[in-house]
């Protein structure tokens, strides 16, 4: 039940409220989803195929779009309201992926390609090798682990986490902490306004670090042997070291500098009115599991997802 | 901080969402009296209405029926209040605009048709003609009642509730009607 | 058309039966028949393809213009209930402002880089650092080009300066990105605005404190960036909103 897909439209619509179709992918192929409410998970297979599975309402339709280098899926509905489905795909695992939703989450899993993903209202997740990542979210959190390449997370109300990752990061939010572990990058950049910002990973060797708050803490984790330039800015803030520092030249109580090892790396503290903390590795890892153990509670309540019928026009008729 | 600190990746502009966001500006210009607001409204709907009208009416009608449908809505902008989608609107005024229509000039012919034997007419095997006529054409042949159940239900997707109310017939005879169309649909599948 | 002999009752169940509108006992009674009997089973596959077919048909725009004639009606046919003229005026003067606006603020923004505010916030004047007191941000292009700068002004200069601490086109955008916010606000989901507002006052708290201790100390490289840093913030979350107000119904 494989339809292959040139340069043409398919149509896939089922009567019943789940749909379920594989096709061929053109290999290079990018996939896009633009969903206006419901979930998306992505997995990935061995085929060179996509299976698309969704859940939806009964008077919606789904559609595959391929066109030169994109796929293309979508859920209609005739009279054109925007609806709630839930996407299941299994790709490729080259595949790239740029899927967007309003109310939902979305979870990507071992996709290789580059993954965009931004939802406004749900939670964004991508877990795996993928080459690069854009990952986003307004209400929800969003989180990015095992990618190879350059990531990018945000999160405007909540917060922004990567971890396993080796490439450029830069990770943001406004109400929410910012959280890096495992980390192989030698280019990051992470800042929020109001929440904490932690680090747990590599300094190397010429790589650069910066790390900003406001209102937040910045609690970074320095490996023994690392060699790093370390510039510290405060307003109404604290500092404290787990080690001690070498201190040279001028220092204000506010801004100052200092140089670990060779000096190697450049890295950047600052928070306006914050703690910035500098621990050793490992130190205060339990303290993050526990906060992410409180987290993931918080975040199990109830979510609340409109998928009430896709119109109401009685009382509204001409 | 040199570089820029990352704005959150938004979803880009979905270009099946802009007819949505267009028709709300449109449709309160057209209400003040722009004309060529509401030209762009029409160019944006004219597929799906006339689809509607064709296929409700036939081809000889559609076109008529579609202006009858752009002059009434038109008339009607000051009362489309905006708390549902405009193409929502439009279309519920297309449909009454389609059933008012066929009210005012239905044929014994039709009224013939409508309701009763659908059984009989039911042809135990689709019967395959020789010149085989395109599956959205061979609607617009299914009688008038079967044609207009199959519409509002297979391809505009309403409850048989609701087609009961439009068209003033028991939600059975929806049923009734909407099997009979499919069955003789059948012969116009493209194999 | 035929008129089958011996009629199978099942037949005229099969809609039901894809629509998923039958009661349990009569869908297992029917499954139990599908099992023995092809034509029933035949019949069941052409009418799930029927369906199929229905839900893909494409619309097409018809083959005449029929732009003209509808032009023609509606220019002689008055409104049944017409509009009150103000109303419709005002919508028109604010709508025709407000989408170029939210172009024009969107370009303005896209221009004003990080970097833009940097080299704006190095141009203004400046006391001369206190020795040793910009090293460590010295890698900033803030505080890079700021010792390069020549030296300054007096205080008042600094304080007039440090009070608008980056330049009117930050605030023609900030001013339009807000606009086209209140304009858009009623296509946001309630709550997606709430959080939105919530966040930018957030941001302005935060920028009203930096200023403040710019304020107070003008000559700190450090505060300025951050100051500059958590604006450019507040355009990147006003850019945000507006995009979700244009793009999403
Ligand atoms: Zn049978």
């Amino acid at each position: 039940m494989i339809a292959m897909l040139a340069v043409l439209t398919a149509a896939v619509f089922s009567t019943a409220t789940h749909t379920d179709t594989t096709f061929v992918a053109r290999s290079g192929a990018r996939l896009e989803i633009n969903n206006f409410g419901g979930d998306i998970a992505v997995e990935t297979w061995t085929r060179n195929a996509v299976r698309v599975e969704a859940d939806h309402g009964a008077r919606v339709g789904v559609v595959v779009d391929a066109d030169a280098g994109v796929v293309e899926v979508r859920a209609t509905t005739r009279l054109g309201v925007p609806t709630t489905v839930d996407f299941r795909l299994t790709v490729p695992r080259g595949m790239s992926l740029k899927l967007t939703t309003i109310h939902g989450d979305i979870d990507v899993k071992g996709v290789e390609g580059d993954v965009e993903a931004s939802s406004v209202q749900g939670d964004v997740s991508v877990g795996g090798p993928a080459r690069s990542v854009k990952a986003g979210s307004v209400e929800g959190d969003a989180s990015v682990s095992g990618a190879r390449g350059k990531v990018e997370v945000s999160s405007v109300n909540a917060d922004a986490s990567a971890e396993h990752v080796a490439g450029p990061i830069s990770i943001s939010s406004v109400n929410g902490d910012v959280t890096l572990s495992a980390v192989e990058s030698d280019d990051v950049e992470a800042s929020t306004i109001n929440g904490e910002v932690r680090y747990e990973g590599a300094i190397r060797d010429r790589g650069s670090y910066r790390f900003s708050s406001h209102d937040g803490g910045i609690t970074v984790a320095i490996p023994d042997r690392a060699g790093a330039a370390v510039s510290v800015s405060t307003f109404s803030g604290g500092f404290s070291s787990a080690f001690p520092i070498p201190w040279s030249g001028a220092r204000r109580s506010n801004q100052f500098s200092f140089t670990l090892g060779n000096g190697g790396a450049r890295i950047e503290l600052e928070s306006f009115q914050g703690e910035i903390r500098l621990q050793r590795p490992g130190t205060g890892k339990d303290r993050m599991k526990e906060r992410d153990a409180e987290k993931s509670k918080a975040k199990h309540r109830a979510k609340t997802h409109d998928d009430g019928d896709d119109e109401s026009d009685e009382g509204n008729r001409p | 901080m040199a570089a820029a600190v990352s704005g959150v990746t938004m979803p880009s502009v979905d270009p099946d969402t802009v007819p949505a966001a267009s028709d709300a500006i449109d449709v309160r210009l057209a209400a003040g009296g722009d004309a060529r607001a509401y030209e762009r409204i029409y160019r944006r709907h004219v597929p799906r209405i006339h689809g509607l009208a064709r296929r409700m009416a036939g081809d000889d009608d559609a076109g008529d029926l579609t202006q009858m449908i752009f002059v009434r809505a038109w008339e009607r902008l000051g009362s489309f209040r905006g708390d549902a989608a405009f193409g929502t609107w439009l279309y519920r005024l297309a449909i009454n605009v389609i059933l008012g229509r066929r009210a005012a000039t239905r044929t014994e012919r039709e009224r013939r048709d409508h309701g009763e034997g659908v059984i009989e007419a039911i042809p135990a095997r689709p019967a395959r003609s020789e010149h085989r006529i395109d599956f959205d054409a061979a609607i617009g042949r299914l009688p008038p009642g079967a044609r207009r159940v199959f519409v509002l239900h297979d391809i505009e997707g309403y409850k048989h509730e609701e087609i009961a109310r439009m068209l003033r017939v028991t939600a059975g005879t929806s049923k009734a009607q909407l099997h009979r169309a499919r069955m003789l649909m059948r012969a116009h599948l493209e194999r | 058309m035929t008129i089958t002999p011996a009629h199978d009752p099942w037949t005229d169940r099969l809609s039901e039966y894809v629509d998923g509108e039958m009661r349990p006992v009569d869908r297992e009674a029917l499954e139990h028949h599908l099992a023995g009997c092809p034509a029933c089973s035949v019949a069941l596959a052409e009418l799930r393809s029927v369906v199929a077919r229905a839900h893909a048909l494409e619309d097409r725009a018809p083959a005449d213009d029929l732009w003209p004639g509808i032009a023609t009606a509606i220019a002689a046919t008055p409104r049944r209930a017409p509009v009150a003229r103000p109303p419709a005026d005002w919508w028109r003067r604010r709508l025709d402002l407000t989408l170029p606006q939210l172009a024009a603020a969107a370009l303005v923004v896209a221009a004003l880089s990080a970097g833009t505010m940097w080299i704006a916030l190095a141009r203004s004047p400046l006391r001369a650092p206190a020795p040793g007191a910009t090293a460590p941000v010295a890698s900033s292009p803030a505080a890079a080009s700021q010792q390069t700068a020549p030296a300054p002004a007096s205080p008042t200069a600094v304080t007039a300066a440090t009070a608008d601490v980056v330049n009117p086109r930050y605030d023609r955008a900030v001013a339009e990105l807000e606009q086209a916010l209140a304009d858009g606000r009623g296509r946001l989901d309630p709550r997606t605005l709430q959080v939105l507002e919530q966040n930018l006052r957030t941001i302005d708290r935060a920028i009203g404190e930096a200023r403040r201790a710019v304020a107070a100390d003008p000559a700190n490289a450090w505060l300025r960036s951050h100051l500059a840093t958590t604006m450019k913030r507040k355009v990147d979350l006003l850019r945000t909103a507006a995009m979700l107000t244009a793009g999403r119904g």
